[in-house]
This record gives structure tokens, C-alpha cells and sequence, in this order.
């Protein structure tokens, strides 16, 4: 009797998930990306999405960020791949762009990238054919963060000047704190690291000028930048060579260091792993006193639609402008308008 | 009666043929599919130039001679390559020369010998994944287990794996204490195969340890010493894992640590931060490694082979 009963309740299931299957193909977007963290917050957007489009389900994807553009090229050279492609900016949207792999975005289609700055703009254009491939979806900024706790218990101030922040780190120091929690173990954040400090030192003169080939990075300037960081060394951690990025936000986050220089894609990061923590996030200190504390920012990213399957597939191409939490309701109205437009 | 005969063993010869073809094609097909296609696409993409990831144009030996002489290239290519050659020289007398003494040592069967032949072989069996990682945080700068140990003597570590006179020496010495017991292990069967009577009789020629290990065992292990060099030569060459667990994929600190495996995997598959694929050099890479360590392999084997002879 209960064997039965339950031959039939599984086939009742099984013909949904069929029915569903087959619905969820008709309408179905997939999306494919390197940050499985922001998994719940996609999970809103797209279920406001499917209330504006009923007929539009989306799935979400994501891989392991060290091999995201492997799987992703890999999937792209077999014809396979996602609708909707979260994509890096600069060079690595240019690789695919390239290879005909994603559409240009049309204007018309998509009117929200009138909303972007120029800078955003640029990070997402092809420069070969001057058309923009993708739309970003963060920039980040870089900059210091302080432990206010550590801060207000050795008795100092978040530094504003470079000479505010060696007798800050002397003061730390001798309390026993470590002032820098960086280290130099991992590369890419070398990159931040010296991004922040040097910055100011060099001001946007030094990047027009690189820009416009007339400097390069053996300039007295950039030489002079880098040098003063070497001014840093003891107030960084012991054997900080060999201290690699994860050891550096663990002694930040611990309160055994009272200094990360990092960039905003750490917050929501910090907060996670130590909600309790009490810091702030603050531009780099300047030259001197009284000059301009320049801060550092990149764009990370964007959507852009896989342009082999949407021949195929017509997949609707201003949908993902949809995703912008700030105009998410009007542009969805307007998805579903180009949606019922390329179905047609 | 004798063409019935004569019919039936060749029926039986086709028959054992087609079943050895049954059994080697499940082989050779996954071997084909997954060894030999991968490496002839390599081969074709060395040959063309890359717009963006979709290979355009047949370049000849452009993307071969842009990594062998031009730069940015060029620097990166032969520092990994002298990098290699390091660790071979390294591995050839650190590892394998203390396996040679360990086997030595196992072969005099002391007490314990047993239970030392199980421990020193006893890392080889772990992955090198498990083996980078966990030196990683025994050299670690603040937590680690050596500088804590030398801290407890009075002397202040270094941060190993992030200065750049250390660093490539500490992924060596990780990699000999991964596997010191495999060519120990490979020396020990070499050294058992040798007649108990040209032991004997050299002992009671008066010949003390070291005129056994030079004059007598040495040469007539020469087999395991051929199959240590070949394996440690391929094994040096193709150095991934360890480097790229310990060291990251641009070879840190500063391209200290930049091998050929690392440098032909971030300029074929990109890194962390770019994520740029450059699937024309990344070939010419690959092909020049692989051509690498055949041919130089292949000499080696013919001289060792000829010296295995001789003695």
C-alpha cells in the first residue's frame, strides 16, 4: 500500500519536474560568474526579474575564481557557454570581445550605458573597434583601512599625512601592535599595495604623462614614489616577505595589526569574518600637508551577453541592465519590452 | 586433416588478435582522446597567432622564436629554464644523493631497518598539494613550526618562502622530503640485487664503507642510477605542483621561483589578476618543453645505457 502510494507520488514529481524542465527551457537564462559570495544578492535581483517577466527564469552559475576564464574560454570554443557572461574588464573582456564572443551593446538597446561614466565606459570598449562589449557592474576604490579599536587604545588618530602615518606606525609599534598588517607574499596585492602609497606621491601628471608615452615606469618620479616605501619596512610585519594576503587580513582583522591597505571589495569580506570589528576606510595618506590625498580605482567588471548563442537562442540583450540596483524597476520594464521585441 | 588443422590455429590466431585488440582499445582510446589529441592541438596552435581566444592566422615559427628571443619573453623564458636546471642539479646530488646514502644505510639491515624503510618512503605517498601546503605554513614567517624551532634557539628565521635568495631553495628541500624515499627505495632494490658473495669477498679484501660504496656498489647499481636520473631530469623539468602551491603561478617572490611549468601555464591560461590567455606562446611553450626533455632524455639514456655496460 505505501509502496505504491509512493510509486505514485514520485511519478506525480517526476512528470512536474519534466513539465517544469521543459517550461524552464523556453525561458530559461543562464549566467555564469567568479563570485559565488554574491549568490543571495542575485538571487533577489532575479526573482524581481521573473515577477517583471514571468515568462523569464534565470539560473545562476559559479565557478572557482582561478579557473573562471578557463572554463569560460573553454565552454565559449565548444559553442557552449551561459546567455549572460560576468566578464573582468580591460584585457580580460578583450580576449573574448575579440574572438566574437560576445555582442557589442547597442545603445538603443541598451540606454542605461548613457548612465555610465566615461572611465567605466572605456573599461568595457573593444579598442580595436571602439565598441562597448559589456556593462560594469562595480568600481572599486582603493585605499587604507583602520582598526578604530587598535587606534583609540594606542591613543592616535587615522593618519592624513605621510609623516602622520610614520609616527602613527612608531607609536603602534612601540604599544606592541604591528602597524602594517600587510605582507608581500602574494603578487596581485603587491599591486594594491604600492597602487595606494605611491599614488599620492605621483598624482595624475605622472599618469597622463604615462599615458601619453612620455613617462615611463624608470621616471625619477615613479623611482622616487617607490623608494618611499622602503621607509615602511619596520613598521611591517615580522618577516613580511613571506607574509602572504590572507595572513595580512587575519592579523588586521584580529586587532594584531592596525593598518590593511586594501580596497573596497574587502568590506563586505571584513564584516563577514569579523562582524564585531570597528574600522574605518579612509584615502591614503598625502605627500603633505594640506596637498590632495589621490585614491586609486578600477573598474572590476561587467555583463555582456554570449553573442553565438544569442543568434541561436535570442536571448534578450537589455535584460541584464535589469540587474542595476539602482534603476531595476524601470529598466526591467524596458527588458521586457526588447525581450518581447527580439522574440517576435 | 593437417589444412583443417592449419585452418583452425589461424582461426585461433585471429581470434587471440582480435581479443588483444578488445582489450588494448579502451587504452588507446582514452590515451588518444585525452594524451595524444591534446598534444597535437598543442602542436597546431604553436603555429598561429591568437585574435583574442580564437586562433587567426598560421604565423610559422613566429610565436617560437618571439619566446626564445624577443622580449618580454625571452628573460622569462631562459630564467625559468636556468630556475630548471637548478633544481635538477639541486635534486641530483641533495635528494638523490642522501637516497643513495639512505639505501645504504637499510641495506646493512640494522635493527629497525624495517620500520625506517616504511618512514622514509612513508611522504612519498602523500600529494605534493598536501606536501606544499603543509611546508608552506611550516615555514610561514609568524606562525610556522621552523622559525618557532630556531626562535627556541635563539635564532631568528627568515621569512623562507618570500626572500629571494631562500625561496627557491626551501620548494627544493620540500621536494627532497617529499621524495627522497623514492629513489632511496629505487637504490635499495639495485643495491639488493647484488650477490652476497661480491659483498663478502670485498669485506674480506679488507675494503671498509665507503671503498664497498664507491668501488663496488656505485657501479653496479647503475641501472637505478640510470631510471633516479631520467626520472629526476623529467621530473625537474616539469616542475608544477610544488612551486605552484608554495610560490603562486608568477613564481614569487619576483620571479624567484619561476619555472617552465609555471611560466608556460600563466602565459597559456592566465592568472589571478589578469586572467589573459595567450594560447599561441603558451603552445610554443609547451612544445619547446616537451622537445626539451625528449631529446635530452632520450641522449641521456643512450649514454647511461652505454656507461651500464661498461661496467
Amino acid at each position: 500500500m505505501i509502496g505504491k502510494n509512493f510509486a505514485r507520488r514520485a511519478f506525480a514529481a517526476l512528470m512536474m519536474a519534466g513539465s517544469l524542465g521543459a517550461a524552464a527551457q523556453a525561458g530559461e537564462v543562464t549566467f555564469w560568474t567568479w563570485r559565488q559570495e554574491d549568490k543571495a544578492a542575485y538571487a533577489e535581483l532575479f526573482a524581481d526579474f521573473t515577477k517583471a517577466n514571468p515568462d523569464v527564469t534565470v539560473k545562476f552559475e559559479a565557478f572557482a575564481v582561478e579557473s573562471y576564464a578557463t572554463t569560460l574560454s573553454t565552454a565559449l570554443a565548444a559553442g557552449r557557454g551561459p546567455d549572460v557572461i560576468h566578464t573582468r574588464a580591460y584585457g580580460g573582456l578583450e580576449q573574448f570581445a575579440k574572438a566574437g564572443y560576445l555582442l557589442a551593446l547597442d545603445p538603443k538597446e541598451v540606454p542605461e550605458l548613457g548612465n555610465l561614466p566615461a572611465d567605466a565606459l572605456a573599461s568595457e570598449t573593444l579598442r580595436s573597434d571602439g565598441k562597448v562589449y559589456s556593462l560594469s557592474f562595480a568600481s572599486q576604490t582603493l585605499g587604507i583601512f583602520i582598526n578604530n579599536d587598535v587606534f583609540t587604545k594606542a591613543g592616535v588618530q587615522a593618519p592624513t599625512t605621510w609623516d602622520q602615518l610614520i609616527a602613527v606606525s612608531k607609536t603602534l609599534k612601540a604599544a606592541g601592535i604591528t602597524p602594517i598588517a600587510n605582507g608581500m607574499a602574494t603578487a596581485w596585492m603587491d599591486e594594491v599595495f604600492t597602487s595606494v602609497l605611491t599614488n599620492p606621491f605621483l598624482g595624475p601628471d605622472f599618469v597622463a604623462d604615462i599615458l601619453a608615452g612620455k613617462a615611463n615606469f624608470s621616471d625619477a618620479r615613479y623611482v622616487a614614489a617607490l623608494g618611499k616605501l622602503l621607509e615602511l619596512r619596520d613598521y611591517m610585519p615580522q618577516g613580511f616577505m613571506g607574509i602572504d594576503y590572507a595572513t595580512g587580513q587575519q592579523l588586521f582583522l584580529s586587532g594584531r595589526a592596525g593598518i590593511f591597505v586594501g580596497g573596497s571589495f574587502e568590506i563586505a569580506n571584513f564584516r563577514k569574518q569579523n562582524p564585531k570589528i570597528n574600522m574605518s576606510f579612509v584615502a591614503p595618506p598625502a605627500p603633505a600637508a594640506g596637498a590632495p590625498r589621490y585614491v586609486s580605482k578600477f573598474y572590476d567588471g561587467g555583463y555582456a551577453v554570449n553573442a553565438p548563442r544569442r543568434r541561436t537562442r535570442r536571448t534578450p540583450c537589455a535584460w541584464c541592465a535589469g540587474w542595476a540596483p539602482s534603476s531595476s524597476v524601470t529598466s526591467s520594464r524596458r527588458c521586457s519590452a526588447t525581450s518581447r521585441r527580439s522574440r517576435a | 586433416m593437417t589444412t583443417d588443422r592449419l585452418r583452425r590455429a589461424a582461426l585461433a590466431r585471429r581470434k587471440r588478435s582480435l581479443w588483444i585488440a578488445v582489450l588494448l582499445a579502451p587504452g588507446l582510446i582514452v590515451m588518444g582522446l585525452f594524451v595524444a589529441a591534446p598534444l597535437l592541438s598543442a602542436f597546431r596552435y604553436a603555429f598561429y597567432s591568437f585574435h583574442g581566444l580564437a586562433p587567426a592566422d598560421f604565423i610559422g615559427l613566429r610565436n617560437f622564436t618571439e619566446v626564445l628571443t624577443e622580449a618580454p619573453f625571452a628573460d622569462w623564458t631562459w630564467r625559468a629554464l636556468r630556475h630548471n636546471g637548478v633544481v635538477f642539479a639541486a635534486l641530483m646530488v641533495a635528494q638523490n644523493g642522501l637516497a643513495f646514502l639512505i639505501a645504504f644505510v637499510l641495506l646493512k639491515a640494522l635493527p629497525g631497518h624495517r620500520l625506517h624503510q616504511v618512514i622514509v618512503f612513508l611522504p612519498v605517498v602523500l600529494s605534493a598539494v598536501i606536501v606544499g601546503f603543509l611546508w608552506k605554513l611550516f615555514l610561514h614567517p609568524l606562525f610556522g613550526l621552523v622559525n618557532a624551532a630556531l626562535a627556541l634557539v635563539g635564532v631568528q628565521g627568515l621569512p623562507w618562502l618570500g626572500d629571494e635568495r631562500t625561496a627557491l631553495g626551501a620548494i627544493i628541500f620540500t621536494n627532497a622530503w617529499h621524495w627522497v624515499g623514492f629513489p632511496a627505495l629505487i637504490f635499495l632494490a639495485g643495491m639488493q640485487r647484488i650477490s652476497k658473495e661480491t659483498l663478502e669477498a670485498a669485506r674480506i679484501d679488507g675494503a671498509g664503507d665507503w671503498r664497498l660504496m664507491t668501488g663496488i656498489i656505485w657501479p653496479l647499481v647503475a641501472p637505478a642510477t640510470t631510471i633516479v636520473f631520467i626520472l629526476t631530469f623529467i621530473g625537474s623539468f616539469n616542475w608544477f605542483e610544488l612551486p605552484y602551491v608554495m610560490a603562486g603561478l608568477n613564481g614569487s617572490p619576483g620571479g624567484a621561483t619561476d619555472v617552465l611549468g609555471l611560466y608556460f601555464y600563466r602565459t597559456a591560461f592566465g592568472n589571478v589578476t589578469s586572467g589573459l590567455q595567450d594560447f599561441g606562446h603558451g603552445s610554443a611553450l609547451a612544445v619547446l618543453m616537451f622537445l626539451f626533455i625528449a631529446i635530452v632524455s632520450g641522449l641521456a639514456l643512450r649514454v647511461l645505457r652505454r656507461r651500464e655496460i661498461q661496467v
